[in-house]
């Protein structure tokens, strides 16, 4: 977080340290700069959840979708954005849920469209449509399929 | 076999060929598929080969991950994808793509259904539907005529008449006729209170199944069943609980993991009342609606709770959802009509002998005295809970069966009050399955889950009815 | 996990033809393989006149339904036996074992492998396989009116050359194709009395 005082960036675990021989240390509800020592309000765990809420819907509509570093995933498509499967996340996480992603078809190479994505994620691959929760459209890597969007307005840049 | 209609990557087929060459023959399926399976990670192949010969088992172990660690995805998946590849390159030649469809009504309406906003409304009109048709048409217009108009004022009378004219001893007699007897009794409680109610279920259910609503019913509700330790796809059996419990347990193999069975099995045996039920209860407190909304809070509230516990207490992985959605279909009605009278002809061949043996016990534990026993042992609880006595027999038939439980409550209703009404119809939700769903929950999930559901339902569903009395005289509502 | 027995020790080749192998009832097993909601239990009733529960939704048969069907050519009787979902060979439900088990320990003498016309793409993948383990094999492409609708046209001959098996096209709700397949099942289980050759 950062500091309201200084404006110092720092993480909130190692402001725990500069708490250390505070007698009410971690009760207190508040959060000590390690740079300056000010006291700060944490946010309002309700603030943080309408805000992060905030943010995903933005995401949905795709605004911040291409400024992600990371590989873009299922998860990160707009309804109506086509895309083509570039593979599957290759980890103990992710490679769980391979063999339902071959049963449903999500193979490299395999055009697919987002379809909806609350309060799940529908997508389409041919004429089929298939319902996933957040884990297995996480699992899945994708590259948008420029020039080919169905809704010209909403696709991406 | 010299040409393959699949090549893989080269890596891949030198290994399939290495491998094959090592398998020797005998299996029911060529060499390739064993080899290709092993390479998938196939555990059932494994262990066949294995049991076969170590040796090669291991050495081909060996080439499997050497292969898996020269690739960057899972080698069940590429194994896939490259089939995949074949079939899209083979297709093109055969099959011909007029123009794409335009977005229809089936669509918008799927998206609908899916939505939250527009979902739970329509999730609730399809509720208040199901209602009308089995909790009014089936449960009061059906049952009120077939009860009193044709059993009691018919049937009955001439019943009594006949085996009192042909059967001289009293004892036999009522077996047959009188309060409890077989044709009295048993056949009346099945045709005249079950078999409308279920009936109506059934057909409103192969509807609702017919037109695709259920997978995105699933959609819609999948994050609420999370909490509970399950996902969207349990609400198939949890529908179908609704109209027959033991169907439904039979269901559950349909989840993936062994976790969500043991939860799904547990909750139905619960909280989901089956039609049957449903359609008495919906009778019973129908002139209550403030009774009907308590005890629909409360049986939800256990669901959700009850839920929420297993979920945290039962060890195992979670699995993620995912199901396709088939195309809405407008239901035909010939295979509705069918689906219902297979369903109904199932119902009546498990339900039937189970009323007429329940008759037969309850006969027996009558000229025995056991009836009695039970009765006045039950007594005590039944009172503990805020009921008259006359009440204990329905709970007594709950222990038979759910539904014939409340049938009996439907009996004495004139004789209860709301809170008790009330009470009695929760209780009778919650405790015990009825004894074919727990032959079903033996035989699907074992002796031990399955006994320690009961021992946990039924002293759970006392309690619940107990605290609930006391806090519905406290309140007193005018119920 | 059970074992997988592996009894026996015929190779098939790539044909329908087999070395007869009976049930118990001394009948030869036809079993219906496809993956979930393609249509495979009305098929099932189509072909032998019984009921299994069939709904808009996969995953319904939970349990392995058997029932008697003719021979189109001599009348001589068939088991019929209608599996649960499959999508892979390779199994992750208990269900797929079920399946799976069908296919290797009862071996039967012809394997239907019923598709949803208008998702090929998605379908094939599973008919490859079989093809691969050499199994004896007809692909039916069920659902052809939904395929029509959605504006497909498919060659059937010439998939049937390119895949080297039967292919046959049905439509299960209203019940025609069933008839010319009835007839491709008889000469593949019964060549003897082949109106039609096999390839």
């Amino acid at each position: 977080m950062r500091c309201s005082m200084c404006g110092a960036d720092f993480e909130v675990e190692a402001a725990a340290r500069s708490c250390n021989g505070c007698p009410l240390v971690g009760n207190c509800g508040l959060i000590r700069c390690p740079s300056c020592g000010y006291d700060n309000v944490p946010e309002s765990r309700l603030l943080g959840w309408v805000r992060r809420m905030g943010c995903r819907r933005k995401r949905a509509r795709g605004e911040q979708g291409l400024k992600w570093v990371g590989p873009l995933t299922l998860a990160d498509l707009p309804p109506g954005q086509p895309a083509r499967v570039v593979g599957v996340v290759n980890e103990k996480e992710g490679g769980r849920h391979t063999q339902k992603l071959i049963a449903m078809g999500v193979f490299p190479g395999a055009r697919i469209e987002m379809r909806r994505r609350s309060p799940g994620y529908v997508f389409q691959i041919g004429f089929s449509q298939f319902a996933v929760d957040a884990d297995v459209a996480r699992a899945v890597l994708v590259q948008v399929d420029e020039g080919r969007g169905l809704h010209a307005k909403r696709s991406f840049n | 076999m010299s040409t393959q209609l699949v090549q893989y990557a080269p890596a891949i087929e030198r290994s399939i060929t290495e491998i094959s060459r090592l398998l020797r023959g005998g299996y029911p399926l060529s060499t390739r598929a064993v080899a290709l399976l092993l390479l998938a990670g196939d555990d059932e192949i494994r262990a066949a080969v294995e049991a076969r010969d170590q040796a090669i088992s291991s050495r081909i172990d060996e080439l499997v991950a050497k292969v898996r660690s020269s690739q960057s995805q899972p080698l069940a998946y590429m194994l896939a994808a490259q089939r995949q590849a074949t079939v899209e390159r083979l297709l093109p030649r055969f099959v011909r793509i007029k123009a794409g469809r335009a977005v229809g009504f089936g669509e918008r309406l799927s998206q609908a259904m899916m939505n939250p906003l527009t979902g739970v409304p329509i999730l609730v009109a399809a509720l208040a539907a199901l209602y009308a048709f089995v909790g009014v048409l089936g449960a009061q217009t059906l049952v009120g005529w077939l009860e009193a108009g044709v059993f009691v004022r018919f049937f009955n009378p001439w019943v009594d008449a006949l085996v009192n004219r042909l059967i001289p001893w009293p004892v036999i007699q009522a077996l047959f006729a009188g309060e409890y007897g077989i044709l009295t009794l048993g056949i009346r409680y099945a045709v005249a209170i079950i078999l409308p109610i279920v009936g109506t279920f059934f057909f409103a259910f192969a509807i609702i199944e017919d037109s695709g609503y259920l997978p995105r019913l699933a959609l819609l509700i999948d994050r609420l069943f999370k909490t509970i330790g399950l996902n969207g796809r349990a609400v198939i059996p949890m529908v179908l609980g609704f109209g027959c419990d033991t169907m439904a347990t039979i269901v559950t193999r349909t989840l993936e993991t062994r976790r969500e069975r043991v939860i799904a099995t547990v909750l139905l045996a619960l909280a989901v009342p089956c039609s049957a039920q449903l359609g008495v209860i919906f009778a019973i407190l129908a002139g209550r609606p403030l009774a009907l909304l308590i005890w629909a809070m409360i049986v939800i509230g256990i669901f959700l709770l009850v839920g929420f516990l297993a979920a945290r207490l039962v060890p195992g992985e979670r699995a993620a959802f995912y199901m396709e959605l088939p195309p809405l279909r407008l239901p035909s009605l010939s295979n509705v009509l069918v689906k219902t009278y297979t369903r109904m002809e199932w119902y009546l061949r498990e339900v039937l002998p189970l009323f007429v043996l329940a008759s037969v016990l309850i006969w027996l534990g009558q000229i025995t005295g056991l009836f009695s026993t039970a009765l006045t042992a039950l007594d005590p609880v039944v009172r503990w809970i805020g009921l008259p006595h006359e009440a204990t027999p329905a709970i007594l038939f709950g222990f038979f069966r759910r539904d014939y439980g409340a049938a009996g409550l439907y009996d004495i209703q004139g004789m209860l009050n709301g809170v008790q009404l009330t009470v009695a119809a929760v209780t009778l939700t919650l405790f015990v399955p009825c004894v074919a769903q727990a032959a079903v929950m033996l035989k699907e999930r074992g002796w031990k889950i399955a006994l320690g559901a009961i021992a946990f339902i039924v002293p759970f569903a006392f309690v619940v009815g107990w605290g609930l009395s006391r806090l519905l005289i406290w309140l007193r509502l005018p119920l | 996990m059970r074992r997988l027995s592996f009894r026996g020790n015929a190779h098939h080749p790539s044909s329908c033809h087999t070395q007869a192998r009976a049930d118990t009832e001394g009948l030869a097993v036809v079993a219906i393989i496809g993956q979930p909601n393609v249509g495979k239990s009305l098929l099932f009733n189509r072909l032998t006149g019984s009921y299994v529960t069939v709904s808009n939704y996969p995953g319904t048969t939970v349990e392995v339904a058997r029932g008697r069907a003719r021979l189109r050519c001599c009348n001589q009787a068939l088991r019929i036996v209608d599996t649960p979902g499959l999508f892979n060979l390779v199994p992750t439900t208990e269900e797929e074992r079920v399946t799976r088990r069908i296919l290797f320990d009862e071996r039967p003498q012809l394997i239907l492998n019923v598709v949803d016309a208008k998702n090929l793409p998605r379908m094939l993948p599973l008919t490859l396989q079989l093809i691969e383990a050499g199994l004896p094999l007809i692909l039916d492409l069920n659902m052809m009116d939904e395929a029509e609708f959605h504006g497909l046209t498919i060659d059937l001959p010439g998939l049937e050359y390119a895949l080297g098996i039967p292919v046959v096209g049905t439509i299960g709700t209203n019940g025609s194709g069933i008839e010319y397949l009835r007839e491709r099942i008889s000469t593949c289980v019964h060549p003897a009395c082949a109106v039609r050759p096999c390839h």
